[in-house]
């Protein structure tokens, strides 16, 4: 060609043109094109050539030339399939070792993903089975403080009538007691424990739980009227049939009469209750509540279909503001089905709650796939010398890349579907304990929905271990492999390395989070709370036991197995509190919440509170009725100097005299700073009873307390809790978090271990020459062993630099949720990452050695 | 007879093939028919007859020798079948019959 440099048409046209023309007609017409285009471009230029290229090229965008959708060489599908199912099965039989690694490793994989499903779906779905959901709202209520707002559940008394009355978009408004612990109910000799809630009559309007007997409308209509749940129900009558219309006597104090049966809230809801009683009794039984400014009931509503919830929480304001406002108090409107999962509120804001568990778990379970998922890869592709010929010979002949794909899809999708098969086995067996680590009752059922998420997992993963493999060996070309020239192309190297020091990283974060977690709750578990919470149990005083009381302690305390006995109020999340505290120089506008404990004389010895000053309340002196203690961090808010002796101002008349300040103790969660408290002599309002035991004589005691007051009231039921269990369930959750990822971790590594010990037999093979002649040579095992365990121990260490800094900063975030907590050492890092290290070394030198101790000359006899 | 019916830009096509005579290809095709009749033909509007006529009979094709021009693509050569040439035949019989059948005083004025 005569004329100058660039005399090619448009690189996109030619693309085009290639693409839609057929394939027929493709070598001519392109031709012709480019010769036209050649002319017109010594005779007109390029830019003008350019222009009439695109004409033509258009020109041929018809139907005659452009190419049919459907190929016109098909494929035999059947057979395709056929001989990829054949290779398939062959590729399994003949590599036993590498088909058994990857079956245990995506079947434990997937286990755990499954049981991870089940865990989220279970969580996901708690509350969620009230029809009014998407209108039913929880009112908050928010505190601000000049330092933070606090958002709580408790709401005023008269709340829910007001707004009810006031608030035209609000359908119900629902006020619900739900704290009651244990209420006794009596049917004529039959006694039963239950758990019961004082509700307003709209609480079947607002709630869906299934009323057996009675209707929605009729149930509460006599503030008299109690529903019992269907078990409770069965307890106290024998079946549901004849109760309705009964009398039940309520903590031996009051007769009422059963308007109702409800079914057993389900697992899944977090109210769970066992009898239900009119919220007016409430009232009438304890004046407090009907007060604007005490606290205590929740407040549920149902908006009209279509209101706008932040509509509704401003007019609330406004309404409070307007017409009540005794107390600097805001409200604000949250969904009650999210309550369950988003519950941490930061400055009045939600800031998280369970469902960053569930998302962690989620991401775990993800994580944990994926691990498996390499194993496959790698496995796969460490295998794609043996592959190569094959796939050669196919492409020779007229294979397509497509056709190949397939082939190696097939493959990682048939070992898919039998690891589901055996996950689901494996689901099966552990279900029981799963269920019993998590605190749940999930069924394992094969149901539609849960068979299509079977289905997709075993696709999505089948695809995702497959994809990498089936491109890289599809991609082989002929030429090269027939020629016998593989070369281990340093990116798949590259790439293999790089995916196992993925495994070991992400494994190693795991396990260090979960050591971070096993840290910190064994750090709250045994931090010194300022009290003992050991060997003590406590009970409620009810039914005739209050008037019997001073005989049930001098009684008691005769016993050498009883170490002190006395009276306060719950410990564990402690719910009452005042504002109304006022002192020397108090500001009357800064609010400031105080712990009130209502608690008979011994209370503070018999849990072991010390005092740092002045003295404990007795008898000694009188009555102490007027005195008060107080707790450290309660005196440095009120900022006095020298507090023995002074005066304090509480509930706005009564004048008390500090007489002692107690050490700071913890009652609360760890997740929270010490709050100002104060103690008060107060008999009355003191139900709970708390008893020290001797330690190891436990058993003996409990026996001789629950003789006792089956002598004293032969009605009481003697249901007692420890303290120091009680405490330990503050942090069930997090308790649940560790010990789930624990095995999950466990499985982490399980399957980065099986992955790397796939890698060592592969690499033992190829290297089996090499190995042989290097001990004719003179190598003792032991240098083999290190040959080996050089390559893999250094990726191993890689994953260790990288997994630290990572585990470190998620390590720190999660701490940051509790006040107190543990420092991260440096050793958990050194440790987590020996453990893993040495696990490793040890699945490498198991087969190193077996290849180290192998007669040469069976290594190079052949050939 | 006649249930075999030539367009006008078809009857061309062929011609031309026929004159072309083992040379024609697209792009001679397109520019003997510039350069006879002065008429622009679109490379799509040819090709598609091409087929056509390939198709009904009239046409064979065959790609020739790789050449290193036009980026190393062959030519598509098509020649005129025996059926192709009949048809021909035919047609211009029919056209002569019509010409000879238009009276003389037609032309005379």
């Amino acid at each position: 060609m005569q004329h100058k440099k660039n005399c090619n048409p448009p690189r996109w046209l030619i693309l085009f043109f290639s693409w839609f023309c057929h394939p027929d007609h493709l070598e001519d017409l392109e031709g012709d094109l480019r010769e036209r285009y050649d002319q017109r471009h010594r005779d007109v230029g390029k830019r003008k050539a350019d222009w009439l290229f695109f004409l033509d090229v258009f020109s041929l965008f018809r139907p005659a030339f452009i190419r049919p959708i459907k190929s016109n060489h098909p494929i035999n599908i059947f057979d395709m399939w056929k001989h990829n199912l054949i290779m398939t099965l062959r590729n399994f039989k003949r590599s036993k070792t590498s088909f058994l690694i990857n079956l245990l490793s995506l079947s434990s994989g997937l286990a755990c993903a499954i049981l991870i499903y089940l865990w989220v779906v279970d969580e996901l779905k708690v509350d969620s089975f009230h029809e009014k959901g998407d209108r039913l709202y929880q009112v908050m209520e928010l505190w601000e403080y000049p330092d933070r707002t606090d958002m709580i559940t408790a709401t005023q008394g008269p709340l829910a009538k007001a707004l009810s009355d006031n608030i035209p978009e609000i359908e119900h408004a629902l006020a619900i007691v739900d704290w009651i612990e244990d209420y006794q109910l009596t049917v004529e000799d039959k006694n039963t424990q239950a758990k019961g809630f004082y509700v307003g009559p709209e609480f079947f309007d607002v709630l869906s739980y299934d009323l057996l007997k009675g209707s929605k409308d009729n149930v509460f209509e006599d503030v008299n009227n109690v529903v019992l749940s269907k078990k409770t129900a069965e307890q106290l009558f024998g079946s549901i049939e004849n109760a309705v219309g009964q009398s039940v006597e309520v903590n031996h104090q009051a007769l009422f009469r059963v308007g109702g049966i409800v079914e057993n809230p389900p697992s899944n809801s977090t109210y769970q209750f066992d009898f239900l009683i009119h919220f007016e009794k409430f009232r009438e039984y304890f004046s407090w509540v009907n007060s604007w400014t005490n606290h205590g009931p929740a407040t549920l509503v149902t908006l009209n279909e279509g209101a706008d919830h932040k509509v509704v929480t401003e007019k609330i304001n406004n309404f409070y503001k307007t017409t009540i406002d005794k107390q600097k108090v805001k409200y604000k409107l949250l969904s009650f089905p999210d309550q369950y999962l988003y519950s941490r509120y930061e400055n009045g804001e939600i800031v998280g709650g369970r469902i960053e568990y569930v998302r962690l778990f989620s991401f775990i379970g993800l994580l944990i796939i994926v691990i498996a998922c390499i194993n496959f890869m790698n496995m796969a592709t460490a295998r794609a010398s043996r592959h190569a010929k094959s796939i050669g010979v196919k492409k020779t002949i007229g294979a397509r890349r497509r056709v190949i794909i397939s082939q190696y899809l097939t493959e990682s999708l048939l070992l898919t579907a039998l690891s589901t098969t055996l996950a689901i086995f494996f689901v099966r067996w552990v279900l029981p304990q799963f269920n019993l680590l998590i605190g749940k009752e999930i069924s394992f059922q094969l149901s539609l929905s849960f068979i299509l998420v079977l289905l997709g997992i075993t696709l999505a993963t089948g695809l995702l271990a497959g994809s990498y493999p089936a491109l890289y060996l599809s991609s082989f070309k002929p030429v090269d492999v027939l020629k016998g020239d593989i070369k281990a192309s340093w990116r798949e190297f590259f790439v293999r390395r790089g995916l196992v020091i993925f495994q070991f990283t992400m494994t190693i974060v795991l396990m260090i989070g979960v050591l971070t977690i096993y840290r910190q709750i064994q750090f709250v578990q045994s931090k010194n709370l300022g009290y003992d919470k050991n060997q003590v149990i406590h009970f409620n005083l009810n039914g005739e036991l209050p008037k019997q009381y001073n005989t049930l302690l001098t009684e008691a305390e005769r016993n050498p197995e009883i170490k002190a006995v006395s009276r306060g109020q719950q410990l564990i999340n402690h719910g009452s509190s005042t504002i109304e505290v006022a002192w020397d120089g108090h500001n009357p506008e800064e609010m400031i919440a105080f712990h009130n404990f209502n608690v008979d004389y011994g209370f503070l010895q018999t849990l072991g509170i010390k005092l740092l000053e002045g003295r404990h309340f007795s008898k000694k002196f009188g009555t102490e009725q007027g005195k008060v203690i107080f707790n450290e961090k309660a005196i440095e808010i009120m900022g006095m100097e020298d507090p023995i002796g002074k005066q304090v101002t509480i509930w706005k008349d009564f004048q008390f005299e500090i007489v002692g300040i107690a050490e700071d103790f913890h009652f609360r969660s760890l997740h929270t700073a010490i709050e100002p408290v104060f103690f008060i002599i107060y008999p009355e309002n003191a139900q709970e009873v708390f008893v020290k035991l001797e330690k190891g004589k436990e058993q003996e005691a409990i026996q001789k307390l629950e003789s006792l007051t089956e002598r004293l009231d032969p009605n009481y039921i003697f249901d007692f809790n420890y303290l120091d269990e009680e405490y330990a369930q503050l942090y069930a959750a997090e308790q649940r978090v560790e010990s789930l990822a624990r095995y999950f971790a466990g499985f982490a590594l399980f399957i980065s271990c099986l992955g790397l010990f796939g890698l060592v037999i592969f690499t033992a093979d190829r290297r089996k020459k090499e190995i042989g002649i290097r001990k004719i040579l003179g190598a003792t095992s032991m240098s083999i062993v290190y040959l080996f365990s050089k390559e893999f121990t250094r990726l191993v260490l890689i994953s260790i630099v990288i997994g630290s800094p990572i585990a470190y900063f998620l390590s720190k975030n999660w701490l940051e949720k509790f006040t107190y907590k543990i420092d991260l050492s440096l050793w958990y890092f050194l440790g987590v990452g020996l453990v893993v290290l040495l696990i490793a070394l040890l699945t490498i030198s198991s087969q190193a050695l077996k290849s180290a101790y192998v007669n040469p000359k069976d290594y190079l006899r052949e050939e | 007879m006649s249930k075999h019916h030539l367009g006008e830009f078809e009857e061309i096509v062929i011609l031309t093939v026929a004159i072309l005579h083992g040379k024609a290809y697209g792009i001679a095709i397109i520019e003997e028919i510039e350069k006879r009749l002065n008429r622009r033909v679109s490379i799509g509007s040819l090709q598609t007859v091409l087929k056509r006529l390939e198709t009904k009979g009239y046409l064979s094709s065959e790609l020739g020798e790789a050449t290193k021009v036009r980026g190393g693509k062959r030519k598509r050569f098509f020649t005129v079948t025996a059926y192709g040439l009949k048809i021909l035949e035919e047609t211009k019989n029919q056209r002569l019959k019509l010409w000879e059948s238009i009276p003389n005083t037609v032309f005379e004025r």
